[in-house]
């Protein structure tokens, strides 16, 4: 193998393998450039070498192999993200672009690839929206008197609108809250956080009207405000004073320095507050 | 032609001007086809939206991708039929066509640089294949794409404000990948990967933010409420029992309102603290809670550096309305008689907005501030 086009092809492919092996995410290229060295064995020359990749198709075979392992490393990084659902989609994409017989087959393999991975992250995208819904709806529910049935009740409802939402698709909040593709998305909570957040969501469903607790905080504003009332007129000036220091104001904040730090201000306008 | 249209389409027509010279006319017509209906439709439709309201339409995005991997094939197909030797200068060529287009848009320096140092590979090269290996020797050819992944995160990076910690680190993330990067699926993992971690951590930001939009919320009621019993306490003078009905009855709403409102206060402020692990200084001390809390708001769209907001002596009124009145030991009537030092500040009407010209101003005084800095450009 004097032929100096063979040893500056065989380097070219080599400089490729060794870096495409050391990122660990390209396996199906690794496999193309390792058949194409291999069949520099005994190769009279380059076209020699040439003429046997050509047999074999080999770089049509690389050409889909890039393909295929930018669907790998996709999959690589949905796996590390703890999202096996969505990996096994992408691997399944990688798997069927590398065995595509042209590149027809591939645009076809692509295009299903697309829209089953498509079809997972929307599938996963709608759950989460409604999951995070649940959590804000039930963080307002319970930080609601228990006197303040009508707000309690409208954040209840719109809880199970969206534990009815994840029924539909067959998932229920404690499944999600298990589950890293929806979890991640929340507080980063210990176990025992969100089994007290799954406990505030079941709750949701038994949440009643308190008479006895309305009852004792309207007494008790009365009896605050009953004692009041002979300094009516003071408070009304005390209010008047603190309106007379209220403007509407609005303000343009910056922060020019790269660095993270304090916004500067600058009024751009004050009004009348009435 | 719209910027923004101009760049989506950049990427097919720089493709177009690299078949052009290596394939027959018949199988390169289709490309010349599409060229011509992208630039009439791009003509047609001159803001971003209606422009990709048309090519969806149209699939004209889909018809590019197919139209090109039918070009690659029947280069290939031409290769086989009639093999011709490519001549260096032939290859160089067609990446001087990507370079030309690179260079042709703002804030590509390094991949300008990138093409630079593929191309130097060309120099004393006997043929493309020697070109090609010393430039595999040098990872020139990843640099290419991975500095344009660079170059665009290093914009977003300078572009966002240094207080948006979450999207910064993100950017961060993508330029020190971009920088490292050996093959290009180690740019796609590291890339995937990274905008699922952002989205996570933008996500548990925002759950912070909607508790902080509670806890602001509830306050601005607290002070509504006091300001409606102070202003009306006055028209039952003898006591609520003996006040006009409409007034008794009034006032004892209020007041009951008022304290639900500041158990409530108390909720959210548990909320924030025991869920979610924040205190006032932590709120305080972190410049883009404070932001959220102050209602900020963008003005330009290309940074989030400038925004327009409540005056930052809400913040003070805040710290007030929690600690020396709703979660204080102090009784709610001695809550309504103390004289607070700082009221809260309301924002302007949207009547203000037009009658002022606020928005315009805000915007005139934003770019103003950004104008020598190369990101705004």
């Amino acid at each position: 193998m004097s032929d100096p086009f063979i040893d500056e092809k065989m380097r070219y492919h080599q400089i490729l393998l060794e870096r495409l092996k050391a990122g660990g995410r390209s396996p199906q290229q690794t496999a193309a450039h390792e058949r194409i060295l291999a069949l520099a064995d005994g190769a009279k020359d380059v076209m020699d070498w040439q003429g046997r990749i050509d047999a074999e198709s080999l770089d049509a075979a690389l050409a889909r192999a890039m393909s295929a392992d930018t669907w790998f490393a996709k999959a690589c990084a949905a796996r590390d993200d703890d999202n096996p659902e969505l990996a096994a989609v992408l691997e399944q994409a990688a798997r069927e672009i590398g065995a595509a017989p042209d590149m027809a087959a591939v645009n076809q393999a692509t295009t299903a690839a697309d829209e089953r991975t498509r079809a997972v992250m929307q599938r996963q995208s709608d759950l989460r929206h409604a999951f995070i819904g649940v959590i804000y709806a039930a963080w307002q529910f319970q930080t609601r008197h228990v006197a303040n049935y009508p707000e309690r009740e409208k954040f209840a409802a719109e809880a199970r609108a969206g534990l009815a939402k994840l029924q539909a698709a067959g998932a229920t909040f404690a499944q999600l809250c298990a589950a890293p593709f929806c979890r991640k998305y929340g507080p980063a909570w210990a176990d025992e956080k969100w089994q007290a957040l799954i406990a505030t969501v079941d709750s949701l469903a038994a949440a009643r009207r308190d008479e006895a607790a309305e009852r004792q905080i309207s007494d008790e504003a009365f009896r605050v405000l009953d004692g009041l009332t002979p300094q009516g007129k003071e408070l009304a000036a005390l209010q008047a004073e603190i309106d007379a220091r209220t403007k509407r104001q609005t303000f343009l904040a910056h922060r020019l320095a790269d660095e993270p730090g304090d916004y500067a201000f600058e009024q751009l306008w004050e009004g009348e507050w009435r | 032609m719209n910027d923004q249209v101009k760049m989506m389409l950049s990427g097919f027509f720089t493709a177009y001007e690299s078949y052009k010279p290596l394939l027959d006319e018949a199988a390169f017509a289709p490309l010349a086809a599409l060229r011509e209906e992208s630039l009439a439709m791009a003509e047609k439709n001159d803001d971003v939206m209606s422009f990709m309201q048309a090519a969806t339409a149209a699939e004209l995005f889909n018809r590019w991708t197919v139209a090109l991997q039918q070009a690659g094939e029947a280069w290939q197909r031409q290769r086989k039929e009639k093999p011709r030797e490519i001549t260096l200068a032939d290859f160089v060529r067609q990446y001087e066509v990507l370079r030309d287009d690179v260079k042709s848009r703002p804030h590509t320096e390094r991949q300008q640089a990138a093409y630079a140092r593929f191309l130097a590979c060309a120099d004393g090269a006997a043929n493309p294949l020697v070109m090609m290996r010393r430039a595999e020797e040098g990872a020139c050819v990843a640099a290419i794409a991975a500095s344009g992944f660079e170059d665009t995160n290093q914009l977003m990076f300078d572009r966002a404000d240094p207080n948006e910690t979450t999207q910064r680190a993100y950017y961060a993330k993508c330029i020190e990948l971009a920088r490292d990067v050996r093959a290009n699926e180690d740019l796609t993992y590291g890339a995937e990967l990274a905008a699922a971690q952002l989205q996570q951590a933008a996500s548990r930001d925002e759950g912070v933010r909607f508790a902080l939009a509670m806890l602001f919320g509830r306050a601005v009621d607290f002070d509504k409420l006091k300001w409606t019993i102070r202003t009306h306490l006055k028209e039952a003078p003898n006591g609520l029992a003996k006040a006009p009905e409409h007034i008794g009855r009034f006032l004892h709403e209020n007041g009951t309102a008022l304290l639900i409102v500041r158990a409530e206060l108390r909720h959210i402020w548990r909320l924030l603290t025991e869920d979610l692990g924040l205190t006032w200084e932590a709120i305080i001390g972190a410049p883009r809670w404070r932001k959220a809390l102050l209602l900020g708001a963008s003005v330009l769209p290309q940074t989030d550096r400038v925004w327009r907001g409540m005056t930052p002596a809400n913040l003070e009124w805040l710290r007030e309305t929690l600690f020396d009145e709703a979660l204080s030991e102090l009784p709610t009537a001695a809550i309504l008689q103390r004289r607070p030092q700082q009221p809260f500040q309301p924002t302007p009407l949207s009547e203000d907005d037009d009658r002022f010209g606020l928005p315009g101003k805000a915007r005139a005084r934003a770019e103003a501030l950004v104008a020598d800095f190369a990101w705004s450009k």
